[in-house]
């Protein structure tokens, strides 16, 4: 260290709760391959486009979005993120609509979504692992059993949260080292046993955890070939792999979920540091899942763990209903890796481990989400107390509630499939990208509309041919969502179940939008009776 | 009762207010210092004093949140939202001054553990060694820490207890246990030995000065190290062992 330090310091300052690293294990953890990666893939059944592929060419273009955020981040790096940029760029009533919708009221669908992948990777397999058969299945196929995984997940959270980001950084960090530790043995076990030690373990397990009948192997084949399986690892048209990406973007269209909290976490108007630790959580995960699922082919072989996905999901979804799968849990690779030891000591412990994948996940659900309601709330579009703790425990008791009720309202109405809501799974995904898509325009008009602030900020001296790179990778990522948005809503192939056509999905979306808009038009005039004027207040960028 | 003017007896009223509610609030930084060293009075080492800094031992900081909001203070209210479990600010708009309060303990470039049976050791502040540390711990001194560390080493010498003393043993074990809070005092040790020069002070007070900051290094070097402490001091300066606190945007 340099002796010339003296006389640098300017002022009292502030140690915030976040390192760079946390940052990179949130951003990690948000493009979870255990949880949405396993999840969303293994309903991919009926999509040509090859995994490998798909996982890898979308990656390449979200890497745009990650200099598009890290970017935004950099010159304004508050709590509430798209909520601040969009209504200080493009004006509070975008702002306040888009932001809302997908960093709040969409967070409601994603209750019992995280809620199916906890009961899947956490009570199914480790009940089944200890002897429990009838509990487990309980689980698996019960709506009642995947509503209390949902009010169980919800008090995780809620206490996860309420701990407060140091805390919340510890858990995350002990479950990523033991979740990929997890990881690591499943990746070894596949790597060291060949695909008829799976075959021997697969008939061994899946009858003694969950008394599937003998002979799954086969039968599971010949189940999702007549569902209609046609996924690929890799290979596949570029129209193929294109047409596959509004799938895979509900794995790995987030590592930037952690902008909102960028107001907490150190030196977050570092450009460099903000793109590294998304980019790396990208470029991690993308080879992760390439590696992984390399594995998987080599081992349990591409072609029945592509059947039981399609015997699986072609069963829940009501398409062969008098076909249960005749491997009767999903699919869940890492216990199927654990199929190939019948030590159930082993087994329990790993799969506990590889459970961490989604503790350290879980609380992404609410926690960006609680910041946008905070800055929305400081800006008064929402009452104040929505932005109030409990004194004693620090819990943002009202942010939470705001989740967590109506969270467990659309989660019934997502168990029990009322009003069509199991179809709107991919719907968690496109209200996001429309909020994607107002921050990006606002980064690509941020240097043209707010010159003075993007002058002075740290991403001033970066450019492509003299124009500005958040403005470059922000056309880029644009074109991205329109894509994603036209395939969604348009969907000419109808793959994606959330087009137009959908009337459930169609009104549930409509709803939320109006109802932002609502509450941003009654906010406008009820504080215009108080003599405030919300237009001036954003034009002031919010403080710390 | 109005917040008043003088910022030494503004704290003094923090303080005891606080007191009487049964909350231990401490004092630290200039103002600690100021009431603990005359010679932060000394025409060389005068300095503006603009922020009270407390420290409160209890993690549960809603009682001294609800009091300075008592007392008149306008909180921050989006930075006590979101640090409020290890920071609080106040304001004091009629004097431009603002009020800090650290939660749970001390972190800046060094975390330094403070326990409610410390604070109690004094009536008003926290230790004069904690006091010291507070400052030996910054990273980037600027000239205002040279002139508080200065008046410190003038007044109080190193020996065992706390009375007016830096508590030498209790310095040494924090430091034994911490291989970069080690690095930094010793580090700031150099610096206040190498610039004390650039102040107008009598010739026995540099004199001084040096004299207690050698009894500290050679204090600091012979307290018994543990593994973790070995482990780290082999890595050196090649890993950054201090963090560096950022500056909070008023708005």
């Amino acid at each position: 260290m340099s002796e010339s330090t003296l006389f640098l310091r300017k002022a009292t300052g502030l140690v915030r709760s976040w390192s760079v690293f946390d940052a990179f294990i949130y951003a990690f953890f948000s493009i979870n391959l255990v949880t949405l990666g396993f999840y969303i893939i293994s309903q991919m059944w009926y999509l040509d486009g090859g995994l490998i592929p798909t996982m890898i060419v979308s990656g390449i273009i979200i890497a745009a979005e990650v200099v598009v955020y890290a970017g935004l981040i950099a010159v304004m790096p508050r709590a509430g993120g798209d909520y601040v940029w969009q209504s200080r760029i493009l004006g509070g009533g975008v702002g306040f609509v888009l932001a809302v919708t997908g960093w709040w009221f969409i967070l409601w669908l994603w209750t019992p979504l995280y809620a199916d992948m906890l009961r899947h990777i956490f009570f199914v397999p480790l009940l089944g692992i200890l002897g429990l058969k009838d509990a487990a299945l309980w689980f698996a196929w019960q709506p009642s059993a995947w509503f209390l995984v949902c009010v169980l997940m919800c008090a995780f959270v809620t206490i996860i949260i309420a701990m407060g980001m140091k805390t919340y950084a510890t858990v995350q960090k002990f479950c990523f080292w033991v979740g990929n530790a997890g990881l690591l043995v499943c990746i070894l076990f596949l790597l060291f046993n060949n695909h008829e030690a799976f075959k021997a373990g697969l008939e061994a397990n899946a009858t003694k955890l969950f008394g599937a009948a003998s002979g799954v192997y086969d039968a599971t084949i010949a189940a999702g070939q007549a569902a209609g399986n046609v996924a690929q690892l890799s290979g596949g048209s570029l129209i193929a792999i294109f047409l596959a990406m509004p799938y895979i973007v509900f794995f790995n269209l987030w590592p930037n979920w952690g902008a909102t909290l960028y107001g907490e976490v150190k030196g977050a108007d570092d450009f460099k540091r903000n793109f590294a630790g998304m980019a790396w959580a990208l470029g991690v995960t993308t080879v992760l899942g390439v590696v992984f699922f390399l594995l998987v082919n080599k081992t349990i072989g591409w072609d029945f763990f592509s059947n039981a996905n399609a015997a699986y999901w072609s069963y829940r979804w009501g398409y062969t209903p008098d076909t249960p799968p005749p491997l009767n849990v999903w699919p869940y690779p890492a216990m199927l890796a654990m199929f190939l030891t019948t030590n159930p000591l082993l087994q329990f412990v790993v799969i506990l481990a590889m459970s961490m994948w989604f503790f350290g996940w879980a609380g992404t659900i609410f926690l960006s989400s609680t910041r946008v309601i905070f800055a929305a709330a400081f800006d008064r579009l929402l009452p104040e107390a929505v932005a109030s703790i409990e004194p004693r425990t620090r819990t943002p008791i009202w942010a939470l509630v705001l989740m967590v009720v109506p969270g467990l309202i659309v989660s019934a109405l997502f168990v029990w499939d009322i009003f069509g809501f199991k179809s709107l799974t991919l719907a968690s995904t496109l209200v996001i990208a429309v909020t994607y898509l107002g921050s990006t325009i606002a980064a690509i008009l941020l240097p043209y509309i707010k010159k003075d602030l993007y002058e002075a900020s740290p991403i001033a001296k970066y450019k492509i041919a003299g124009i500005p790179l958040i403005t470059v990778a922000g056309v880029i990522f644009l074109a991205f969502l329109v894509f994603l948005l036209y395939e969604w809503l348009i969907d000419p192939g109808n793959l994606y179940g959330i087009s137009y056509r959908n009337t459930s999905s169609v009104i549930f979306m409509g709803a939320m939008y109006l109802l932002a808009i609502i509450i941003y038009v009654a906010a406008k005039f009820y504080r215009k009776s108080q003599g405030v004027d919300l237009d001036k207040v954003y034009k002031e960028i919010p403080v710390e | 009762m109005p917040i008043l003017p003088d910022a030494q007896d503004e704290s003094r009223r923090i303080a005891t207010t606080a007191a009487d509610r049964g909350i231990t609030l401490r004092l630290l930084g200039p103002l600690a210092i100021r009431l603990h060293s005359p010679s932060a009075t000394h025409r060389s080492l005068t300095r503006p004093y603009a922020d009270l800094d407390f420290i409160l031992a209890d993690k549960r900081a809603h009682r001294a949140e609800a009091l300075l909001a008592e007392m008149e203070y306008e909180p921050n209210k989006t930075f006590n939202l979101l640090n409020g479990n290890h920071r609080l600010l106040f304001y004091d708009e009629a004097n431009a001054r603002q009020v800090d309060i650290f939660v749970g303990g001390f972190h800046m470039c060094h975390r330094l553990p403070i326990s409610e049976a410390r604070l109690k050791v004094e009536p008003l502040t926290l230790p004069l060694a904690e006091l010291l540390l507070t400052k030996m711990q910054i990273v980037q001194l600027n000239e205002k820490d040279m002139r508080d560390l200065c008046a410190l080493l003038i007044d109080h010498p190193f020996g065992e207890g706390d009375a007016e003393t830096f508590n030498l043993d209790y310095m040494a074990k924090l430091c034994a246990e911490d291989w970069g809070l080690w690095k930094t005092v010793t580090l700031s040790a150099q610096r206040v030995r190498d610039f004390c020069d650039a102040y107008d002070l009598e010739p026995e007070h540099k004199l001084t000065i040096i004299e207690r900051l050698a009894v500290l290094r050679t204090a600091l070097d012979e307290a018994p190290k543990g593994l973790k402490w070995k482990a780290r001091d082999k890595i050196g300066e090649r890993m950054q062992w201090y963090e560096l606190p950022e500056e909070v945007q008023r708005g």
